[in-house]
């Protein structure tokens, strides 16, 4: 079986977010850049098929800028991907999910795997349209919010249960397709030490910008990014000062009595 | 004239809450005419709540149920109401099935999409302006996005 695991690299979770000087976008600056969580759980899932079932190889995609795509695809090598595919990013290019699935769809076509697997939403933009974008420029059928992915050798088929709002729901499916899964329900594993030092030479097969230029076309197809904005910092705190949890408590009591008037 | 599609989504026989939401958007940025879309394969009830929801016109397309639920059907009902009705917005509910939708809409339709968006409004005869929650809520995006859009 041959499986396809698209990831993208996202900022650390602890990342304090910083609005760069054009106001449009998030300030890059001295950002840790790391396979985002639901991408790990891709990754994990593609592993754990090729464990079960030998021959399988797993070969891990991602369209996005230098240096940090090219580390978070040498992490999935790590992992245990057996292939890296890198597709470049134009620096001035903006982010939009539809043109990573158009660029994504040219390296990924020749050959078609039998699984592509996507993470439910990267953890920046959480547009979560790259896996359907996908499906349709392939032609294949796809589907979100999959759990319990399992692959029946016997029948050459997919069975999944699909978690909707107000239930669930029973697939079986045959090979050709992309899968989007729900969440980080498996765990993912952490890469040893050697495969970490291995993966720091293994080749990443690199695909030009002017390769899939036209296939993600100009601006006029993407939205317009207007400004990105943090939240307002927060007014009104007031830290209570104590020696002992009853002491905090007997204040906290007295400021919601008199001063927040919560209660008589 | 502005025409807007709706693209209703049916569970367990009940038509999504986030599907009445949708019409209600449609109509707040002033549509003229607004389309619904339904594929399902045997919910008539649910025909008859989304007809209720103040709709111009509603497609009902019926489907094999092994086809019905799936998003490339949606997506392909979706896409000919589009056509057919020259809309300039397709609007979807914020959900699993709505996001399928949408990310093979836009493929198909040759249309912009955002999905996440929790503020919308006009801002010129052909832009809407969108926010949207990122990084968990961490921070918001705004956008400008022209016809033909999801």
């Amino acid at each position: 079986m041959e499986i396809a695991v698209l990831v993208k690299p996202v900022p650390e979770a602890e990342t304090r977010l910083r609005v760069a000087a054009s106001g449009t976008s998030l300030d890059a600056e001295g950002i840790k850049w790391v396979l985002a969580g639901y991408d790990e759980s891709a990754v994990e899932q593609a592993l754990l098929l090729k464990e079960a079932h030998p021959g399988t190889r797993v070969r891990v995609l991602a369209f996005g800028p230098a240096p940090r795509t090219e580390e978070v695809l040498r992490a999935a090598i790590a992992l245990g991907c057996d292939q890296a595919t890198w597709v470049e990013h134009p620096i001035d290019l903006l982010p939009d999910p539809i043109a990573s699935a158009r660029a994504l769809g040219v390296p990924i076509a020749a050959p078609l795997p039998d699984l592509i697997l996507v993470g439910k939403h990267a953890g920046d933009d959480e547009a979560g349209l790259v896996g359907p974008a996908l499906g349709e420029i392939l032609g294949v059928p796809s589907f979100s919010g999959v759990v319990d992915l399992r692959w029946d050798a016997a029948r050459s088929r997919f069975t999944f249960q699909r978690a909707v709002e107000g239930g669930a729901e029973s697939v079986d499916a045959p090979v050709r397709l992309v899968i989007g899964l729900q969440q980080a329900w498996n765990d993912p594993r952490t890469a040893k030490l050697p495969n970490i030092l291995k993966s720091r030479k293994a080749p990443i097969e690199k695909v030009p910008w002017a390769t899939v230029a036209a296939a993600v076309g100009d601006a006029a197809r993407r939205p317009t990014l207007t400004r990105f904005r943090l939240p307002s910092p927060r007014t009104g705190a007031k830290m209570i000062e104590f020696k002992t949890p009853d002491e905090a408590a007997q204040t906290l009591v007295r400021i919601l009595k008199e001063e927040a008037k919560v209660f008589p | 004239m502005t025409t807007t599609i709706v693209v209703g989504e049916v569970r367990g026989g009940r038509l999504l809450e986030a599907t009445s939401e949708a019409v209600g958007v449609a109509r707040r940025l002033g549509a003229s005419r607004v389309v619904g879309v339904l594929t399902l394969a045997t919910d008539d009830a649910a025909v008859d709540a989304f007809a209720r929801t103040g709709l111009d016109a509603l497609w009902v397309v019926r489907l094999d149920p092994q086809l019905a639920f799936t998003p490339a059907a949606q997506a392909r009902s979706a896409s000919e109401a589009a056509a057919r009705e020259s809309a300039d917005l397709v609007l979807v509910g914020g959900t699993v099935l709505g996001r399928d939708i949408a990310g093979r809409l836009a493929i198909r339709w040759e249309a912009q999409a955002v999905t996440g968006v929790t503020e919308v409004q006009r801002i010129g005869p052909t832009t809407l302006g969108l926010s949207r929650p990122v990084f968990g809520g961490r921070a918001t995006q705004e956008l400008r996005v022209d016809a033909p859009r999801v």
